[in-house]
């Protein structure tokens, strides 16, 4: 189980900075029985976290251009450090560059806040999320 | 017949589709049971005779119509039916012609595909059948096998489908061996076609088994198997090397399971042989690490179970393949993979040399074809001469290495680690190897050491530079391959001292270890040299291991030699051993000066220091075989760890001057002595001696002096490392005994005058007191508590060494200035048994109880206390047999110590604090003492509580009414105001009688080591824990309600949560009901204070406890769902301790699992306190918080 936090704000205790990405390796894909780190979907360093200004950026790659799947992917990292981070934090989730097709299309409708409250409205959405956010055991 | 109508509605609901599934199991169980009791009969059930071919004849009962319907799902569950029942009485007898006609309408079945698994099931059943009920006739089984084969088309089914074809055909080939063999060519190639392109991991399991038993059963090459040999190997090959990812295996299958399987089947024929050696070489030279570890355990096992001739074809290949994998590693060892498949293929190596020396061709060629191609190659021929000729001329880039250059390092060693491991493969290599290359590589040894010690000490080193170095690293590289075969022989000499049967031959038996004794002088000279020398520090390291091998093979070749004694091979040489015991004396004498010696380095010291270990735990393990024949008439003239080395390592310690060097001989006292009994008597003697005989003057030395830090470091290891070791009755134990008394004796005869002996020698010295004590049989318990007390009284003079006839009084007074003898005597009570009695008890209860609350070092009252209260503990009722008065019953013994000892002192601080203040002065000394009272009072307690005496109340009445007055002093005192009153209660947090008044009932129901415990003999009546919790815990409630002022509960709280520390989890669980308001309001008070973190801990604790009980905790959380959220919430932002948080937010997460009516409600509070720890600036706090997070806003009002 990959909790632990993401914010570096790891200063007092001495056991150093937790890595960066722990709370989204472990979200499963929608289509696949992987992880998405398992995929490289997300990785550590496509993760960018500013403590200071409450600030988080989210860089991920869907596996393949054309993507079907890449918003609920990105929803569901929302969702994830929607329920992991303190709420003073800006989450902010893009497609890595040229890595999808409808790139802009997808970032807008993922950093939409409107759109993402709709869309956790959406029963059959919301149980797909939830299905990818469980827990995998072991 | 009613049941008959019973039953034929059960096979009604059976087959019913409509039914449901829990209707259904219950009408088969039902049948199952009438079968079981013979209430109906299979016969009768199916309708005799089962339909095969024929049409439905007019008696054909209910189930016989299912059997044959035309309908085919209804058809199937009647098939099924059927199977199951069949599967139930498997160990039911049934007649031979029932299993006959079942089992050709089974085997018919096979070809309807609606039924398959049904059928496979029911054919499974039947031939699994074990003869006493009743097994399938042989033909009947040909018949099933046959029907199988042809019916079949097994990969076409699904996985289910699949796996039971395989098992049926695995129950025929195990139980029906000689019906199935007539089909021959047939079986083997259905299985073939069944078990192609298994995917399957679990029938893969079963297709494995399958191959290697056909291979058993058509062992000939022009047999059935031999013939489809290549096919078959060529499917089973596909799977090596075994890559199952999986990681964790629903079925629980490992790819250990699947790949141990597979060696199974490579190993299973040597059919196999021309075709699996060239695969696994093939994958060998793969880059896959993974292929190469099993290829090479796959070659190393496959050369041992083929015949030595299928080996010798591929001895030359696998030779090449595995010279390649050891010398690949150019750079050495890069990383753990590496280093693994080094082992790995050494292993190998050692594999098939052993497998091709198994068949000799004749007597003189005892080399085996392998170790022919080893001696014969390039390397290792290039190798010696390399070593050899070099060293004394330039190299020569042309000569012999060209073909393998053995440049690196990593490569030379290999060599010699090609050499050890063939070393320690048999009897035979390790004779061959230690001839031929001791003799050539112990002279190369031999011209370099000595030469380079002379670089070394001419200090030329720097200007020779270069060619020194080269030089040194190849006699280094000489030694070290040295030391690889002669590892290699010890390890081998292991073996065969271990296994009870020498399954060598003769020959091995007799001439396998003579290189080595030929050569044995030389390599002591050698090894004594290179270490004296200390050219350089690889050598330094290397040290201890040059000389480890020589001396632990003699050993075991000592221990061979007994060994073959005892066999009665009266001819046998008994100067098998490789070294005289002239030698072997010499060896053990250098290493013993080798860890003596000042100058060396620690590293060294260790590995001279191991060296000796293994030597000596050889020695242990030679004597323990044969104790009766040699114990007596060897152990005492012969040369032996314990004549050698231990009588310098004694005198080294006597010698001792410094810490540095005592400390690491008396960690090798600690390591020699912790396995041998002989050692431990012989150490003890002589510390024993050593310790008592200077004790006067140690004892009158001021600290700081080395004399008295030896004395503190001897005695620790004493009580540490010696003698908890002793087993009782052993010899080691009277020597123990010995060693107190003379300790008693010397303190006897030290002069009047001394009144002061420092704690820091005190304790070291009680505690080898206390330790050899508690294990004492009683006489010996006796004896030395006589003689302690006659020393206590003064009556003890060193020349008449017995009582002075007049006991002279042990008034307190008189032992003005000498507490820590009765500390000393303290220490000797805490230990005793309680049948051990004697007559002064009363006085020295007395005496105790008055130095328990002396204002002295707390060693000395602490002691005091627990020696006190180990006697109200034990104390026996029965008169001693030399007490005159009457008894002295346990009544008046409690009089004493509680009520005219520790109360009165108690309620005299009660009473200060209420009434007037004296000075303050007086007033920290009273506290003091009160404090050691409560102490004392409170072990007397959980003495008394342990043996279930009734008193226990009243002590822990006066617990609680101390308890009680720490809140109240200042308000009672009226005058003055809150800013006092504020300052005060800080004080008293921090104050002696506070502290030991909190800690007084954890004290009582935790277990303490050393004292009141059963090590050290104590009366424990059972559950005495539980019994105190619930006595005590309606007082403390009571007492809780009462006092009104919360900053004085906080004291109960606080006692309450070390009370909780030790009370059995049980016992705190039925309480349930009580004790969980109690933890509520605690958690509520405490966690304002920072300095409760203790407490607050223990009450989250057993509050998480309460969490977890599924049986009855829970249900009385569940009732305080709202409380225990309005207290976990701010603790879960407790300051001052990261446990508390983490552990407040865990109890918050384990809410969840109440009932949903009473956690709903609280989500949104729950939820914006973790909002809080989110944040948190520790890691596992946040970690905590997500997950608790996580389970609480998974609870939704949908």
């Amino acid at each position: 189980m990959g909790t632990g936090l993401a914010p570096e704000t790891d200063t007092g205790d001495g056991r150093g900075r937790g890595p960066r990405g722990r709370h989204v390796r472990d979200i499963t894909d929608p289509e696949h029985p992987y992880s998405l780190e398992q995929l490289n979907v997300v990785s550590e360093d496509a993760i960018d976290v500013d403590d200071k200004s409450s600030h988080v950026t989210v860089t991920f790659t869907p596996t393949v251009q054309h993507c079907s799947m890449a918003t609920v992917i990105g929803l569901c990292i929302r969702v994830k450090l929607m329920r992991c981070l303190p709420p003073r934090f800006k989450v902010d989730i893009r497609v890595a560059p040229g890595s999808h097709a409808s790139e802009a299309a997808v970032n807008k409708q993922l950093n939409d806040k409107e759109r993402v409250a709709a869309a956790l409205e959406n029963p059959h959405l919301v149980e797909m999320v939830e299905r990818c956010l469980q827990e995998r055991e072991g | 017949m009613a049941c008959s109508s019973n039953w034929v509605a059960h096979v009604d609901v059976y087959v019913d589709p409509d039914c449901s599934t829990s209707k259904q199991v219950d009408s088969r169980n039902a049948i199952s049971k009438l079968l079981l009791d013979k209430t109906i009969t299979i016969q009768q059930l199916v309708g005799y005779p089962v339909a095969v071919s024929r049409p439905c004849s007019q008696d054909v009962l209910v189930a016989g119509k299912y059997l044959t319907s035309n309908d085919n799902a209804i058809r199937a569950r009647g098939l099924l039916l059927l199977a199951e029942l069949l599967e139930d009485l498997a160990n039911t007898p049934m007649e031979d012609t029932a299993i006959h006609s079942l089992a050709s309408f089974f085997s018919n079945r096979l070809q309807d595909w609606h039924s398959l698994r049904p059928a496979l099931i029911g054919s499974i059943a039947l031939a699994r059948r074990p003869k006493r009920v009743g097994a399938v006739q042989p033909e009947d089984a040909e018949t099933l096998g046959r029907s199988i084969i042809e019916q079949l088309d097994v990969q076409a089914l699904s996985q289910k489908d699949r796996m039971l074809s395989l098992e049926l055909y695995e129950s025929l080939l195990t139980l029906h061996v000689s019906s199935m063999e007539p089909l021959g060519p047939e079986l083997v190639l259905g299985i073939i076609a069944a078990i192609e392109e298994e995917k399957d991991p679990r029938c893969i399991l079963v297709a494995f088994r399958l191959v290697e038993k056909l291979a058993s059963i058509f062992p000939e090459p022009d047999g059935p198997f031999g013939e489809n040999a290549e096919d078959i190997f060529d499917i089973v090959s596909r799977y090596f090397p075994i890559s199952f990812n999986t990681p964790q295996d629903p079925r629980g299958i490992t790819r250990e399971d699947l790949s141990s399987a597979l060696l199974k089947v490579f190993t299973a024929t040597p059919l196999f042989a021309p075709f699996c050696f060239p695969v696994l070489l093939e994958k060998l030279s793969s880059t896959l690490k993974r292929a190469k570890l099993d290829a090479l355990n796959y070659i190393g096992h496959c050369a041992l179970s083929y015949d030595p001739e299928a080996l010798s074809e591929h001895a030359g290949d696998i030779w090449t393949g595995l010279k390649s994998e050891i010398f690949r590693q150019e750079d050495g060892v890069s990383d753990q993979k590496d280093s693994l498949i080094l082992e790995e293929a050494f292993s190998c190596f050692a594999r098939c040399i052993e497998a091709s020396q198994k068949v000799r061709t004749n007597e003189d060629d005892i080399t085996g074809d392998f170790m022919k191609l080893v001696l014969e190659d390039d390397c290792v021929v290039g190798f010696l001469r390399r070593v050899k000729n070099e060293l004394d001329q330039e190299i020569d880039p042309g000569d012999g290495i060209k073909t393998y250059a053995l440049t690196t390092d990593a490569q030379l060693q290999a060599v010699g680690r090609l050499l050890g491991a063939a070393a320690r493969a048999s009897c035979t290599s390790c004779y061959i190897v230690t001839k031929t290359f001791l003799s050539s590589l112990l002279p190369s040894v031999e011209v370099v050491s000595p030469k380079s010690s002379d670089h070394q000490s001419s200090e030329s080193v720097a200007a020779k530079g270069h060619s020194i170095s080269l030089e040194a690293g190849l006699s280094l590289t000489g030694l070290e391959a040295v030391i690889f075969v002669l590892e290699g022989a010890r390890h081998l000499a292991n073996v065969l001292a271990d296994s009870s049967n020498p399954s060598s031959s003769e020959f091995a038996l007799k001439y396998w270890l003579d290189p080595v004794i030929l050569a044995a002088p030389v390599l002591i000279d050698t090894f004594s040299r290179v270490v004296a020398s200390g050219v350089v520090t690889t050598v330094l390291k290397l040290g201890g291991s040059y000389v480890d091998p020589p001396l632990t093979s003699s050993n075991i070749s000592q221990s061979f030699d007994m060994y073959a004694e005892c066999s009665a091979l009266a001819s046998y040489p008994a100067t098998l051993s490789p070294l005289s015991e002239d030698q072997l004396e010499t060896v053990l004498t250098f290493l013993t000066s080798t860890f003596l010696d000042q100058t060396k380095g620690s590293e060294l010291k260790d590995q001279a220091l191991g060296a000796i270990l293994a030597a000596s735990n050889l020695e242990e393990k030679c004597t323990d075989l044969h104790r009766q024949e040699f114990l007596s008439s060897r152990e005492k003239e012969k040369v032996s760890v314990l004549n050698v080395v231990l009588p310098k390592l004694l005198d080294a310690v006597q010698e001792a001057c410094s810490p540095e060097p005592l400390d690491f001989h008396l960690r090798a006292l600690a390591a020699l002595s912790a396995s041998r009994e002989s050692v431990r008597e012989k150490v003890l003697k002589v510390l024993g001696q050593l310790v008592p005989s200077k004790l006067g003057q140690t004892l009158a030395l001021a600290d700081g002096s080395f004399e008295f830090a030896k004395a503190v470091m001897i005695f620790r290891c004493l009580s540490g490392q010696i003698i908890p070791f002793c087993e009782i009755g052993s010899v080691g134990q009277l020597a123990a005994c010995d060693v107190v008394m003379d300790i008693w004796r010397s303190i006897g005869s030290l002069p009047q005058s001394t009144v002061y002996i420092a704690p820091d020698i005190l304790l070291p010295l009680m505690e080898v007191i206390r330790v050899t004590v508690q294990r004492c049989p009683e006489r010996l318990q006796k004896e030395i508590l006589t003689m302690s007390l006659s020393v206590l009284q003064g009556g003890y003079s060193p020349e008449q060494n017995t009582k002075l006839s007049g006991v002279r009084s042990l008034s307190a007074k008189h032992m003005e200035g000498k507490e820590w003898l009765v500390a000393l005597v303290g220490s000797v009570i805490v230990g005793l048994l309680p049948s051990v009695l004697f007559e002064e008890r009363e006085s020295v209860l007395r005496l105790l109880v008055s130095t328990s609350v002396a204002n002295l070092d707390p060693v000395i009252t602490d002691t005091a206390a627990q020696a006190a209260a180990s006697m109200l503990n034990k104390w026996n009722e029965k008169k001693s047999e030399s007490e005159e008065a009457g008894s002295f019953p346990l009544k008046e013994a409690i009089t004493i110590a509680v009520d005219e000892g520790w109360m009165p002192i108690i309620k005299q601080v009660r009473r200060d604090g209420t009434g007037d203040m004296p000075n303050s002065f007086c007033a920290e000394d009273a506290e003091k003492s009160a404090a050691r009272s409560i102490y004392a009072l409170a072990l007397a307690g959980k003495g008394l509580a342990m043996r279930g005496h009734s008193r226990i109340a009243d002590i822990a009445g006066a617990m609680l009414r101390v308890l009680e007055s720490l809140g109240k002093p200042v308000a009672y005192s009226g005058t003055t105001d809150s800013f006092e009153m504020k300052d005060q209660s800080d004080k008293l947090t921090e104050s002696a009688v506070g502290r030991a008044a909190v800690e007084s009932f954890g004290l009582i129901v935790n277990e303490h080591a050393s004292f009141l415990s059963k090590s050290q003999n104590a009366v424990i009546r059972p559950l005495y824990k539980q019994r105190f919790f619930t006595s005590i815990l309606s007082p403390l409630i009571e007492a809780v309600r009462l006092d009104s002022n919360q900053s004085s509960r906080i004291w109960f709280y606080r006692s309450f949560a070390c009370l909780l520390s030790g009370t059995p989890l049980g016992a705190v669980l039925t309480e349930g009901k009580r004790v969980f308001p109690l933890i509520l309001e605690g958690l509520s008070t405490l966690c304002t204070y920072p300095e409760d973190s203790e407490y607050v801990l223990q009450l989250l604790l057993s509050l998480s406890s309460f969490l977890v009980d599924e049986s009855n905790g829970r249900s009385f959380a569940a009732e305080y769902v709202q409380s225990m959220v309005n207290r976990l919430v701010p603790v879960s932002q407790y300051k001052s301790s990261m446990m508390i948080r983490e552990s407040a937010l865990q109890c918050l997460a384990a809410i969840v699992g109440l009932s949903f009516t009473r956690v709903f409600p609280v989500k949104s509070q729950v939820m914006k306190a973790i909002t809080i720890a989110l944040d948190d600036k520790k890691r596992l706090v946040r970690k905590e918080a997500v997950r608790c997070r996580e389970v609480w806003s998974a609870i939704t009002s949908t």
